[in-house]
């Protein structure tokens, strides 16, 4: 018998709904508190701008969706309030029909912005809930595409004098790519696993991430991170699974099997030891191995 | 119902089978008939035996029966015909309760004081509700600690662990100090609590790994689920005297239902009287010895024992929580100020006539209201409770302010304001009015509507209007071809009425006399000369500011045509004795919104709900995950008050 978890997209994810109407924006937020797909989200509303604002600082706030013209402020100006109180945020302004240029140029050149909708959808959960969704696959797809320029950088540079390793680093992300769907990540989740991932290598030690990357999240990850060249335990699931992930490709590269992976999950070897590495069974690294013979025939090919 | 019957809801009564010495008159419900039956034996596992005047030839063994005793605290649900024999006059039928197989399994772990009380216990078997559970565990900031026990009922205390990321779980693990106390292949209970209810499973160790000190269980086919006791018990410390022989006691905890002391034990079966210091003395009877120092008292069941108790529970209130009296007035009208319970821009001797209204009810009956206070001394949260009727009670003005302290005090005095329905004699029925405003009360009853099955439940929903605004839609000339009828009893005059309407009606229109000042009184509304009515009207009658939007100051008027809607209220309020009354408006059987008029500056779109008194602790478990949904947005600073209420 498996039993599943419910769906992990929205899993932690950090949602507030502002609405002036406050009756509306409670049973808004009875709605989602009941609804299966976000079910696993915080979902918070606000009646008001201070009070939108003050709940993005206090509680980091990952999406917010809001209406044009709230305590008579267009949509640019609230947009710059909630930034202010946390600049990671993604919104999702609701706009009345009528738009300004200048307004259009403000909203392009933001990157907070990441979807709009008319304002007629306020107080219709089923509409509200599909903005959600959507915006949360499209942060992923953006994150994913803006990170990818620096990531490289700080890969690059990381892999001068170990050149060898831009293989292992192809089959890494590769190994993570595969073992992701059968954990319980929501997508921002993944995001910062792969993003960690590229730039992970056992012989930096945990401490100096600190000093390449500046992101809390992807940092903590990074810094939860095994290493055989250091004899580091991880200390999270994240950072076993990037370990294992680089240890997996390394193998690989080096010996075209897995068997010394399955040797160091099955002994627990010091730096893949985390309790979580009781989710990683011989049938997952089998998976992996099948996994990297086929790129590499592919390559071949 | 006598009090020796009271027995088989508390923890240890099935240890105590010889005081079980009444039969039970009952009820068993075939096909929509109902056949009273007596009761003869309740104290097999999961089976309760019934006797009969005559053998009925249409009750067939495998037929599932609904049971309902008289007391509706104590039976209820379906059960099986398992078994019928039939003597000389009497037919004797075992039956089952409809779960009897699925908890067979866990006879060893359980009393048979689970399967009594309608939707205590509860199987949870479906994969979805499966996964859900689960899932909610792993969210969950709070990961609840579970008791894993061998077939000896020993066992380890264990946190359930969630290190192992998979979406598809194969296994349940559990982190131990002593994992190896269990080897593999051993069969074990695993038991926890979240969220106001109790989980059990029994299932098998699949692997231990003492490396990690976890313990690895296969997955159960089902969980089952039993909801916790209404009435929990307070722990307190304080002196009390046997007058039967002059001995000193301590109560050192306190439910309505039973009262446990350390010192000497009375003789079982005994009736003996407490005295507490400066308190009204306590009858109780002498049932269950737990061990040497320490005894169980049942409260007798009499008005003036009622009274007697409710006063003990005030004593036994934690420090921060208190029943109002006269020198907290001035801090509960700030709160109300804080919160929006203030009138006085309407009323300038809002103040006053608060405190006066208050004072009057409080010497009729003490501790109606109780507030959470702040270690400033601050009121943060308060809620109040009254008798609405002979048979019903509920809470009123209730609110906090915004923070998470308040939050979780206002939870904890929601909890201990259903202990009120032990105080009031005939309250079956916890009978509540809501702000559809309110985000906490809307959450609490869709909750409620969709995670449970209460058995008896009314929801209807009304208009309140306050009419203390001159821009009232209703303050025009009051229709001419309307005729009003005091009445002083509901009679068949309501049959008119919606069926539902007129259940509601005498559940919530019987006049009570715990509280003098409270009075109810009826009216039905005429249109000329018709002889049907054309609307009901509950009249309330309290000192005014008695609760904080005078709600007992107030008509519920039902009415049947919502087009005659405005003409009824404005006619109502061209009553001279009527026109400053707050104005519950509900239309046709109540299960649609009344609309708001719009040039109607003071009205709120509210709804009232009655709920049973067997199915408070299903409303208990809403309100504790209510209260999670609340406080698990507070992030980590809420960890403590969320470990309090969720498990």
């Amino acid at each position: 018998m498996v039993m599943h978890l419910i769906d992990s997209l929205m899993k932690g994810i950090k949602i507030l709904y502002v609405d002036s109407d406050e009756k509306r924006a409670v049973d808004i937020e009875s709605k989602a508190e009941g609804d299966q797909d976000l079910s696993r989200s915080l979902f918070y509303v606000a009646s008001n701008s201070q009070e939108a604002s003050k709940l993005v600082r206090q509680q980091n706030i990952d999406i917010c969706i809001y209406p044009d013209g709230l305590d008579g402020h267009d949509f640019v100006y609230i947009q710059k309030e909630l930034q202010a109180a946390n600049p990671k945020i993604k919104i999702i302004p609701l706009i009345g029909k009528v738009v300004t240029l200048k307004q259009i140029n403000e909203f392009r050149q933001s990157v907070s912005v990441i979807s709009f909708a008319n304002n007629d959808i306020l107080g219709n959960f089923d509409a509200i809930k599909n903005q959600i969704l959507n915006a949360v696959r499209e942060i992923q797809i953006r994150q994913a595409k803006e990170s990818s320029n620096w990531v490289d950088k700080i890969q690059s540079s990381l892999l001068i004098d170990h050149e060898d390793w831009r293989q292992v680093k192809f089959l890494s992300s590769m190994a993570l790519h595969f073992m992701l769907p059968k954990f319980d990540l929501s997508a921002i989740e993944k995001n910062n696993l792969e993003i960690a991932e590229s730039i992970y290598f056992p012989w930096v030690q945990a401490d100096r991430y600190s000093t390449i990357i500046n992101d809390d999240n992807i940092l903590a990850v990074l810094k939860e991170s095994g290493s055989w060249k250091e004899n580091r335990s991880p200390q999270s699931f994240p950072g076993l699974i990037i370990t294992l992930a680089n240890y997996a490709a390394l193998n690989f590269q080096e010996h075209q099997t897995l068997n010394q992976v399955i040797e160091s999950v099955k002994t627990r070897a010091n730096f893949l030891k985390h309790q979580s590495i009781r989710s990683i069974g011989q049938d997952i690294i089998e998976h992996l191995e099948n996994a990297f013979v086929g790129i590499k025939q592919k390559k071949a090919a | 119902m006598s009090n020796v019957l009271r027995l088989v809801q508390t923890e240890d009564s099935c240890k105590d089978r010889q005081s079980f010495d009444q039969s039970i008159d009952a009820c068993i419900t075939l096909n929509g008939n109902n056949h009273a039956v007596t009761v003869i034996d309740t104290f097999s596992f999961g089976e309760i035996i019934i006797s009969m005047a005559s053998k009925l030839s249409f009750i067939v063994k495998g037929e599932l029966v609904s049971i309902d005793l008289k007391d509706p605290v104590l039976f209820g649900g379906l059960w099986r015909v398992h078994d019928i024999r039939e003597n000389d006059e009497r037919c004797i039928i075992n039956l089952r309760h409809e779960f009897y197989d699925f908890a067979i399994p866990y006879k060893s772990y359980l009393g048979p004081e689970i399967f009594y009380k309608e939707n205590q216990i509860h199987l949870m078997h479906e994969k979805n509700e499966l996964s859900q559970h689960i899932t909610e565990l792993k969210d969950s900031p709070i990961r609840p600690k579970a008791a894993i026990k061998d077939q000896t009922r020993k066992g380890v205390q264990a946190k359930w662990n969630f290190s192992n990321q998979q979406i598809a779980l194969d296994a349940f693990e559990f982190e131990s100090n002593t994992p190896e106390v269990f080897r593999p292949g051993q069969e074990i209970l695993v038991e926890y609590n979240f969220l106001a209810k109790r989980f059990l499973f029994l299932t098998k160790v699949r692997e231990i790994d003492s490396d990690f000190g976890l313990i690895i269980t296969e997955l159960p086919e089902y969980f089952l689920t039993i909801n916790r006791r209404l009435n929990n018990r307070i722990s307190c410390n304080l002196p009390a005297l046997d007058s039967g022989n002059g001995e000193a006691q301590t109560l050192i905890s306190y439910s309505p239902k039973a009262l446990l002391f350390a010192g000497p034990t009375p003789k079982t079966g005994s009736n003996i009287i407490i005295k507490f210091a400066n308190m009204t003395e306590v009858t109780l009877k002498v049932k269950i010895t737990h061990d040497e120092n320490k005894w169980l008292g049942f409260p007798t069941n009499t008005r003036e024992n009622a009274n007697a108790m409710r006063h003990l529970f005030l004593k036994c209130m934690p420090d921060d929580i208190k029943a109002r009296d006269q020198n907290d007035h001035e801090k509960l009208l700030g709160l109300f100020e804080q919160v929006g319970y203030d009138f006085s821009a309407t009323d300038s001797k809002w103040r006053e006539k608060s405190i006066q209204a208050w004072s009057c009810i409080d010497e009729e009956i003490q501790g109606t209201t109780l507030s959470k206070i702040e270690s400033s001394g601050k009121y943060i949260a308060s809620c109040g409770v009254f008798p609405h009727g002979k048979f019903c009670f509920g809470p009123h003005s209730g609110c906090m302010i915004k923070s998470m302290d308040a939050a979780s005090g206002f939870f904890e005095i929601l909890n201990y304001i259903f202990n009120f329905s032990e105080y009031f004699e005939h309250t079956n029925f916890f009978f509540a009015s809501y702000s559809k405003k309110s985000k906490m009360t809307s959450r609490m009853y869709h909750l409620y509507d969709q995670q449970s099955n209460p058995s008896e439940f009314y929801l209807f929903h009304a208009l309140t209007i306050f009419n203390n605004s001159q821009k009232n839609a209703y303050n025009k000339d009051a229709p001419a071809d309307l005729r009003i009828e005091y009445v002083s009893h509901l009679d068949a005059k309501l049959d008119s009425f919606h069926e539902n309407i007129q259940k509601v009606a005498r559940i919530v229109g019987e006049p009570q006399d715990y509280i003098p000042s409270l009075k109810i009184t009826w009216a039905l509304l005429f249109k000329n000369q018709e002889v049907d009515p054309v609307a009901l009207v509950h009249i309330h009658d309290s000192p005014a500011y008695s609760s904080s939007i005078d709600l007992y100051n107030s008509l519920m008027i039902w009415v049947k045509d919502p087009a005659m809607s405005t003409a009824i209220v404005s006619y109502l309020l061209a009553q001279p004795n009527l026109k400053n009354k707050v104005i519950n408006l509900i239309e046709g059987d109540g299960s649609e919104q009344p609309n708001q008029k719009e040039n109607e500056a003071n009205s709120d779109q509210a709804f009232y709900s009655l709920t049973h008194k067997r199915d408070l602790n299903i409303l208990a478990g809403s309100i504790s995950r209510t209260a999670w949904q609340v406080l698990r947005k507070y992030g980590e600073d809420a960890l403590y008050e969320m470990e309090k209420i969720c498990l």
